[in-house]
């Protein structure tokens, strides 16, 4: 089995005293996509910015190679996590080009002027996520879909080692969601995604960690994560699986009352 | 690969190249602007006898050296300091309606300077320190009253500015009515905003204060503009952001009281200017920056040519402040009927 990128052992965190995560211990290793499932409110997004070092834990620690995460130095943690929030602004006008660029700061010196390579990594982003012919286009005059696959790209072009993506499917239609996981997949990148469609979880994950009011209900591969009854502790609803014949993919129906 | 819009979009982003020629026409505007200061006023400059030593009785060469030269020197410094300070409070808010003025910082220099003039003290020196504490303690005062749970409220921050500045105006008017006549005179001019003739030794020392700002300013421009994306995103890019934000603060507070201390509160200057600017070479701060301070000089420039080609009309001098504001007014509030949507996103 793969050494874990990143080791987050017992971390709690509060925002004043209302408790946003308790208790959470998970890792990722090279080369794995773990989903992050819970209700609104559970405290992904909190989860979110323990893990790519934005807040210090009230107790326990995240580790990156051995480290406290909150210890490095802003650029050499940048180089190593990259995270997109869930609601990337832009407030003054900017090419998509321009904001992708953004990706490759912590890798440049001084004014940050984009050299061959830098202009070449952020085209490769924005290829990924398919908006190569937006590059020139301000980023205010984009569709929801479109802005959030340029703030991914953003990320991507940042070349670290582990993603930290807050809901990066949030306004992507059917096909460009499940596009953006299974190339993620595809090119064996290590990411930690917060995503709020089961069916996606459960199928296009190594593992998943499903949360509920700060705590860990589950964290294991998805078929055995995300159950109809660990899906109903945490969302408080009775579900009911579904799956393809091959078992390749499922996803979860509220039950009728 | 994909070839022409994204050879378009390369060609947009900066490079070398484009920082050196936008930079150069903005260079060569202030240069024009320089020249019209230098030859217009209320006298009829004799140019052939600056250059005719048969003619040359001094008169003109003193107009020139004495009083429009250094004037137009000032200019320089005032609107490029207010411009550039524009852009460092508009990144550090987020906000296209940030500015030295708004935010109550000119009124806080105002007030500090203000005040050392009050008790006696007018070296050149002296007054823009007293500027400086006074626009640093203002905008500690309102950056707390605008923090709530580690967050500061935009909304908050430019209301409370826009108190504080009256609340400064007032302040300066009560000192003004109890200090000595011939100081009063002194007073009146940080209320109105106004360029007077300033003695090259001030220049220098206001040169310095705006030189030390301005590269301390840039050599942050890069961050400023991972900054507008949020502390969170600027942070993930490799921003130490608290660091950051500190700089910026202290080095636009720097050049602002460098400026005040000198011209008093002057208007518009900081919010027209880069939201023009940026409507003509993009909001990339790298740009963003010097451009504005080179277009703020140019602005400052025509306002007080203005100003004084326009003794005759009124019989006295239109201070500076005057001048900015109407024109910086009504061209704010039209760019933001007209666009409102740019005002946000652009």
């Amino acid at each position: 089995m793969a050494e874990p990128i990143l080791m987050a052992k017992r971390v709690s965190f509060s925002y004043g005293d209302r408790h946003a995560i308790a208790d959470v211990s998970l890792d990722v290793r090279e080369h794995e996509l773990v989903a992050i499932v819970g209700p609104n409110g559970s405290g992904k997004s909190t989860l979110c910015r323990l893990l790519a070092g934005l807040r210090a834990p009230d107790a326990g620690a995240v580790q990156i190679e051995g480290s406290d995460v909150v210890k490095y130095n802003a650029r050499a943690r940048a180089r190593f996590v990259a995270y997109l929030p869930q609601d990337l602004q832009v407030p003054f006008e900017t090419s998509v080009l321009e904001l992708v660029l953004l990706g490759r700061l912590s890798w440049q010196a001084g004014l940050a002027l984009a050299s061959d390579d830098d202009t070449t990594l952020a085209e490769r982003a924005l290829e990924f996520v398919g908006i190569a012919d937006l590059a020139a286009r301000p980023y205010g005059a984009l569709s929801g879909g479109e802005r959030r696959r340029a703030a991914i790209a953003m990320v991507i072009a940042q070349s670290a080692r582990l993603l930290v993506l807050d809901e990066p499917a949030n306004a992507l239609d059917l096909r460009h969601a499940w596009d953006l996981l299974l190339r993620l997949r595809r090119d064996r990148r290590s990411a930690v995604i917060v995503v709020h469609d089961l069916a996606l979880a459960a199928s296009c994950f190594d593992r998943a960690l499903l949360l509920a009011g700060g705590r860990v209900v589950a964290f294991d591969t998805p078929d055995r994560a995300l159950t109809e009854a660990t899906i109903e502790v945490a969302y408080g609803i009775p579900v009911h699986r579904v799956a393809t014949s091959d078992g390749a993919r499922a996803g979860f129906l509220p039950r009728p009352p | 690969m994909t070839s022409t819009p994204s050879n378009r979009a390369t060609s947009r982003i900066l490079t070398t190249r484009r920082f050196i020629g936008v930079n150069l026409v903005f260079v060569g505007i202030v240069c024009a602007a320089f020249v019209a200061a230098l030859l217009f006023g209320f006298t009829t400059l004799d140019l052939s006898a600056l250059v005719d030593p048969t003619r040359d009785d001094g008169h003109a060469r003193r107009i020139l050296i004495d009083f429009r030269l250094p004037r137009a020197l000032l200019a320089v410094e005032v609107g490029a300091a207010l411009a550039a300070a524009g852009v460092a409070f508009q990144s550090l808010l987020r906000n296209p309606l940030a500015d030295p003025y708004i935010l109550g910082v000119s009124g806080g220099a105002a007030l500090g300077g203000t005040t050392l003039i009050a008790v006696g003290l007018t070296a050149p020196l002296v007054v823009p320190l007293g500027a400086y504490a006074g626009a640093i303690a203002t905008s500690f005062v309102l950056f707390a009253a605008a923090r709530t749970a580690g967050r500061v409220s935009t909304t908050t921050l430019l209301l409370s500015g826009v108190v504080f500045n009256a609340f400064a105006a007032a302040a300066i008017m009560f000192l003004k009515m109890v200090v000595a006549g011939d100081k009063a005179q002194e007073l009146l001019y940080w209320l109105m905003g106004r360029l007077g003739d300033e003695s090259y030794a001030t220049l220098g020392v206001i040169a310095a204060y705006l030189v030390v700002g301005l590269a301390i300013l840039f050599s942050q421009s890069a961050a400023m503009n991972a900054l507008h994306l949020g502390e969170d995103a600027a942070a993930a890019l490799g921003v130490n952001v608290l660091r950051t934000r500190r700089v910026l603060f202290w080095s636009a507070s720097l050049i602002v009281a460098g400026a005040v201390a000198v011209s008093g509160m002057i208007g518009f200057v900081g919010i027209i200017t880069p939201h023009l600017v940026r409507r003509t070479i993009g909001s990339d701060a790298r740009l963003l920056l010097p451009v504005s301070a080179l277009a703020g000089a140019a602005f400052m420039l025509l306002s007080d040519t203005a100003s004084r080609l326009l003794f005759p009309v009124f019989g006295t001098l239109a201070p500076v402040g005057v001048v900015t504001a109407f024109v910086g007014g009504p061209l704010l509030i039209w760019l933001i009927h007209r666009d409102q949507k740019g005002l946000i996103y652009g």
